[in-house]
């Protein structure tokens, strides 16, 4: 049993796009640049007196490029916590573009799904750092109380949501291989790309539509001689 | 009846039953998306289930210890064969004083759990399903091991990339294997059955 050419096709090329996208944010350093900005737009006011900031982090050991700092208006920011702006934010994007990229369909097609996917994964990603966010409230003590006081059922969720969400890594590629087959492939287009053949077959022998016989055809005029 | 009527009577063919198509006779892009965007729906939340149940359940159970510990003593026994000298403790593996300790998350359980959740969720026969979970649990318990041994070997020798191995290509790779596994076997149960094409007997009476 061999595979069908676009089956080929488009697991050789995600993987290789995505090795492409991820070694040039690698050589030109541009994602943390850009999503500091864009999280301290979001998150930076909490409710009440709750603040965050992202700011960029030297990390010894190269793992971290951000951190994540937690506070109050009142008290400052009081806790800092290193975060990976790279594998939070620009691993998902970026798988989700190499999917499209290599999916084998016409770009008239593909250009609406990119555009509500990148939407999608960028709730996904704005979720990615809000637990952390909430969770870092949670855990940042005022006296003897949270900075985020919530009942036990709904800082359960939170810690859940945390580490479900944000630290597991199979999650961070699973929801853009979810978004991209949820948008760009039907049915149709499954059977086409498991079995070409097959779909070429029946192409074939599908009766024309109803609706184009019962369009009048066009007389033709006859050449002037 | 007029000709022209005749006509368009003859032509005109009546829409199969339970076929919702649109006044021009083609099915819209939400009938189309419709059992993809159904089958991403229960997927995600059969997956969330799972997940939930391993972080809170399977991880604190004595097997998964006893898995993790099978697997790292085979990831050692390889590198043995390699002449990577590996001493296994538990879910501890230690090679020329690098140590590594298999946890949550390094076991391929969650790889294992997206292919037997597209499976089982894909429509086909049973048989198939079974021989595809099969097939794919030993493919990617192999492969998890295979990332254990190369996890310490990388740690002895390129201890500078173990952590990009370790927590993204790694990752990466056991969730696109589990959907390549996921593909070839669909591709598999959707092939059409090859119709024996017997002579054609000349069955003439001749009298």
């Amino acid at each position: 049993m061999f595979l069908p050419k676009p089956i080929i096709r488009f697991l050789v090329l995600t993987p290789l796009s995505f090795i492409s996208l991820d070694v040039g944010q690698r050589l030109l350093d541009f994602y943390p640049g850009l999503f500091r900005p864009c999280a301290n737009s979001i998150f930076s006011s909490f409710g009440g007196d709750r603040i965050v900031k992202f700011e960029a982090f030297d990390d010894p050991n190269r793992q971290f490029d951000s951190k994540m700092l937690v506070g109050t208006k009142s008290l400052g920011y009081k806790s800092r916590m290193p975060f990976e702006s790279i594998r939070q934010g620009y691993l998902p994007t970026a798988l989700f573009l190499a999917l499209v990229l290599a999916t084998p369909l016409p770009w008239r097609r593909k250009w609406l799904g990119l555009l509500i996917g990148l939407l999608l994964v960028h709730l996904f990603i704005v979720l990615r750092v809000f637990f952390p966010v909430v969770e870092g409230f949670t855990r940042l003590l005022v006296g003897d109380k949270p900075v985020l006081d919530l009942p036990p059922f709904w800082n359960a969720c939170v810690r859940r949501g945390a580490h479900l969400i944000s630290a597991d890594l199979i999650t961070a590629y699973l929801i853009p291989v979810l978004i991209w087959a949820a948008l760009l492939l039907n049915v149709r287009d499954a059977s086409r790309m498991l079995q070409p053949e097959a779909a070429k077959a029946d192409k074939a022998d599908e009766p024309e539509p109803s609706g184009e016989s019962e369009r009048p055809r066009k007389k033709k005029k006859p050449k002037r001689k | 009846m007029s000709d022209t009527d005749k006509n368009k009577s003859s032509t005109t063919k009546p829409a199969p039953s339970g076929d919702k198509t649109t006044s021009g006779g083609r099915r819209s892009a939400w009938q189309e998306n419709k059992p993809v965007i159904r089958f991403v729906f229960l997927f995600l939340v059969v997956l969330i289930i799972l997940q939930v149940l391993y972080y809170e359940f399977i991880v604190h159970t004595s097997p998964f210890g006893v898995y993790l510990g099978i697997s790292g003593r085979i990831a050692a026994f390889l590198l043995g064969i390699i002449g990577q000298e590996t001493t296994t403790a538990g879910d501890r593996l230690t090679s020329a004083g690098f140590t590594i300790s298999i946890r949550a998350g390094c076991d391929g359980l969650q790889a294992i759990g997206i292919l037997v959740t597209a499976v089982v969720l894909f429509p086909s026969h049973h048989g198939k399903k079974l021989a595809g979970i099969a097939i794919g649990l030993v493919l990617l318990v192999i492969l998890n091991i295979i990332r254990i041994g190369s996890l310490v070997w990388f740690g002895v020798h390129f201890h500078a990339l173990f952590e990009a191995i370790h927590l993204h290509i790694w990752p990466s790779f056991m969730t696109f294997c589990s959907l390549v596994f996921f593909v070839i076997w669909a591709v598999w149960v959707t092939q059409p059955r090859a119709v024996a094409s017997a002579p054609l007997l000349d069955c003439s009476v001749q009298s």
